[in-house]
């Protein structure tokens, strides 16, 4: 099956799109550009008050950055055509930094940027297949259940933007977000969950030279725990990472005070409070050894999920890969995603992809073809919507390889 | 007999203090000790340091010719506070002078520079015979002794020994035992990857260099050496997801006794060097030899001289290990035998900084001592 979408339509949509500069909170260009392009597709959009809430909790400093008018979540809605389950596709408007003047160059059906910048497929890659996905829906008489077409701010920043969306105001039973890095073949149907952690050791100064042995050196506390820990790959479903670790400020000074923010992920929630719980020993011990004070706060960031193959939005979307003619395929993520937010809002949510790849660096790249299918996929998703679940053939493989996943 | 005038030397250390001269803005401080001891027949150079270290005057050197045939000696004192040393308000108490509790005082060096002046007078007004007098003002000792590590060596060549006055502990306390130190700068590499995604396809360079520095004899490794982790900095806050690929850390290692800072640095380096190698990774060292130590036994001649000086002025000459760097170690390293001889200020660095009025005057006779027990 082949829908009426438009390479070279697609294309300039990409480009326009690539060239507004959106870092995190920085969204109001884009946001404005997406709004009216949307209205005049036919959808009613309406923008939240997620910009204005989340710049109100920022420091003042990080509010300099910030637009003082944020653009909020656009939620963009089209009255169905026909009965069926309303649909909800998503993506986010912010992108990583370095970003300003980005420079797309084809090379060979990919496009990428001179290196200066990265290129912004994550996530506009899936904003370009949700407005084509629209275009063909208002030149053609394709059939649609009720559509939520959803664009979020801050995503980078930790899914702050999705956070801050009215769940009560939708109404979708089945949710596909357009941001996973892989092929559009590629269904996310796990992610984990995720908590930060802050940690602040605090010893006790000293001249390293004079008197060190009156000191506590909180770098060397911090060493100590941390050489206890186990990090990276803990096991196929959890990881642990030290991203940012600070202290001391001269040579001369026995250091007392330490600064380390890190991460922990895992697809289930009982591993996740295991890895928590091994980070809060391990520092109070090294604190406790050596006489420090330890602080730790964790963050939870967002909840993971696991969806079964036999739900819905992993059925649906599996269908729409064959109709266009694609074999999917069943992936977990390690990240997390608007996705994550979707789920623990209760509004079952795979990841798809869009195939943005060496996303958040400068080689950042995109397959021509890849932003074709993932328009492609909107439209057999909402299509497959309409027809009735037919007896899917059951795939004993397919189950084995979840169950292997998980 | 040593007579000095103690209302003058009060009213010019009160004068100096008021001078702002922190770190880099010693060029007022220089003009002023120019301009008093010019007229007193001291005939001074600046030197290039300022211009290489970007600061407003480079180091002053004042020479004093001899009035009869006895060997060359140096003093030292620096010009340059800490912060905040900016408008100090000095306040005469009735045996001490202190700051407002705003600033330091700055007596850390200025109790030294006034020490030196005074002496100058003395020796004019009491005619008193002295060797060939090289007073040596230096900039920037408080950042790292850069001042004194810029001089150019040919400063000491035909001086017999050198005095600096810049310790802590009361008149008499003579420190013949300092460290040298190294600096020691690592770059520990990994590799990045994305921490949720692929963590196995990247090597922390946080955790090498935790692992590294958990094995690590640090602090006080023995009565003569210590070591210290300063500094530590990696990653790009806020983000959390990515396995970082290189973490800076700034060490320090000190020991009077050379042999044994060597073995600790070679320590602290292979800690670094074999912890990386574990990790398939590597750290790049780079070991910077600051200055050099203070080592005298307490029958060397200078000793001798020294404590020759504070039994003059009536006071008990004793000598110490210091665990700090001084302008003494540095030219030391250039090959002039240098005691730092105590000033008697206390709680410098700090607000609370004060030094009492009687080790203001013992420091001038003190001074003036030296010059007469060579």
């Amino acid at each position: 099956m082949t829908y009426p979408i438009k390479r070279e339509r697609i294309l300039k949509t990409f480009r326009t799109l690539v060239e507004f500069n959106t870092p995190s909170g920085q969204e109001r260009d884009v946001a404005d550009w997406l709004s009216a392009a949307m209205n005049q597709l036919g959808f009613e959009v309406t923008e939240d008050g997620a910009g204005r809430n989340i710049r109100s909790n920022l420091a003042e400093v990080d509010k300099a950055v910030h637009d003082d008018r944020p653009a909020g979540n656009l939620i963009c809605r089209k009255k169905g055509t026909a009965e069926g389950p309303t649909l909800l596709f998503s993506s986010h408007m912010d992108t990583v930094v370095p970003n300003p003047n980005v420079k797309v160059i084809e090379t060979d059906g990919v496009l990428h940027t001179d290196k200066n910048t990265i290129l912004g497929a994550d996530d506009k890659a899936g904003i370009t297949a949700m407005l084509e996905a629209a275009h063909v829906l208002a030149e053609s008489k394709m059939e649609h259940p009720d559509l939520e077409f959803i664009f979020t701010v801050s995503e980078e920043t930790g899914l702050d933007g999705a956070r801050q969306l009215d769940a009560s105001e939708l109404k979708a039973k089945a949710a596909f977000n357009m941001d996973s890095g892989g092929p559009p073949d590629e269904i996310i149907y796990a992610a984990p969950a995720e908590t930060d952690f802050h940690i602040k050791i605090k010893g006790k100064a000293a001249h390293s030279g004079v008197n060190p042995e009156d000191g506590i050196n909180a770098i060397v506390v911090a060493a100590h725990a941390i050489s206890k820990l186990q990090v990276g790959r803990i096991d196929e479903e959890t990881t642990v990472n030290i991203g940012i670790i600070s202290g001391g400020c001269k040579t001369n000074m026995v250091p007392d005070s330490v600064e380390i923010i890190g991460e922990a992920r895992s697809l289930s929630q009982d591993k996740l409070a295991e890895q928590l719980a091994n980070i809060q020993s391990a520092f109070h011990r090294a604190a406790d050894k050596f006489q420090a004070e330890v602080d730790i706060k964790e963050l939870p960031m967002y909840e993971g999920y696991v969806m079964k193959a036999s739900d819905e939005v992993v059925q649906l979307a599996q269908s729409a890969c064959r109709k266009i003619g694609l074999s999917p395929k069943l992936a977990p993520r390690g990240g997390g995603s608007d996705a994550n937010v979707y789920n623990q809002k209760g509004i079952p949510c795979v990841n798809v992809g869009v195939g943005a790849k060496d996303d958040h660096t400068v080689q950042e790249q995109v397959k021509i073809d890849h932003l074709l299918q993932a328009a492609s996929l909107i439209l057999g998703i909402i299509e497959c919507s309409l027809q009735p679940q037919q007896e899917q053939q059951h795939e004993p493989e397919q189950e084995q390889h979840l169950a292997e996943a998980l | 007999m040593i007579e000095v005038n103690r209302q003058r030397l009060i009213q010019e250390f009160m004068e100096l203090v008021q001078i702002d001269s922190e770190s880099k803005q010693e060029r007022s401080m220089a003009d002023r000790i120019r301009q008093t001891l010019e007229p007193l027949g001291v005939v001074f150079e600046e030197d290039d340091a300022g211009t290489k270290l970007g600061g407003s005057t480079g180091n002053l050197i004042g020479r004093l010719p001899g009035t009869i045939d006895k060997p060359a000696i140096l003093f030292t004192c620096h010009m340059d506070t800490v912060a905040p040393g900016k408008g100090v308000k000095p306040i005469r108490l009735e045996d001490r002078i202190t700051s407002d509790g705003t600033t330091v005082l700055g007596s850390d060096d200025k109790a030294g520079v006034t020490a030196l002046i005074e002496m100058v007078r003395v020796i004019k007004e009491q005619q008193l015979d002295h060797g060939p007098l090289v007073l040596l003002f230096t900039i920037c000792e408080e950042i790292g002794l850069m001042g004194s590590r810029s001089l150019d060596p040919s400063v000491v060549e035909g001086i017999a020994y050198g005095f600096a006055f810049d310790s802590n502990g009361p008149i008499g306390d003579i420190v013949t035992q300092a460290p040298a130190q190294n600096r020691i700068e690592v770059v520990v590499h990994g590799k990045k990857a994305h921490a949720g995604v692929n963590p196995e396809a990247g090597i922390s360079a946080i955790q090498v260099a935790a692992h590294a520095i958990s094995k690590m004899k640090l602090g006080r490794v023995d009565n003569e050496t210590t070591a210290n982790i300063g500094i530590i900095g990696g990653g790009v806050p806020p983000a959390t997801n990515i396995v970082i690929d290189r973490v800076e850390v700034v060490a320090e290692a000190r020991s009077s006794n050379l042999n044994k800072l060597e073995e600790q640095t070679v320590h602290m380096r292979e800690c670094f060097e074999q912890t990386a190698a574990d990790f398939h990774t590597k750290a790049d060292i780079q070991v910077f030899q600051m200055y050099s130590s203070i080592s005298f036994p307490d029958d060397a001649e200078i000793v001798s001289i020294a404590k020759r000086a504070v039994t003059t002025i009536g006071r008990t000459p004793r000598t110490f290990r210091t665990g700090g760097g001084s302008d003494a170690n540095v030219l030391n390293g250039l090959g002039l035998p240098t005691l730092n001889l105590a000033v008697g200020y206390e709680n410098i660095h700090t607000v609370e900084e004060f030094i009492r009025l009687d080790d203001l005057y013992l420091g001038v006779k003190l001074i003036v001592a030296v010059t007469q027990c060579i």
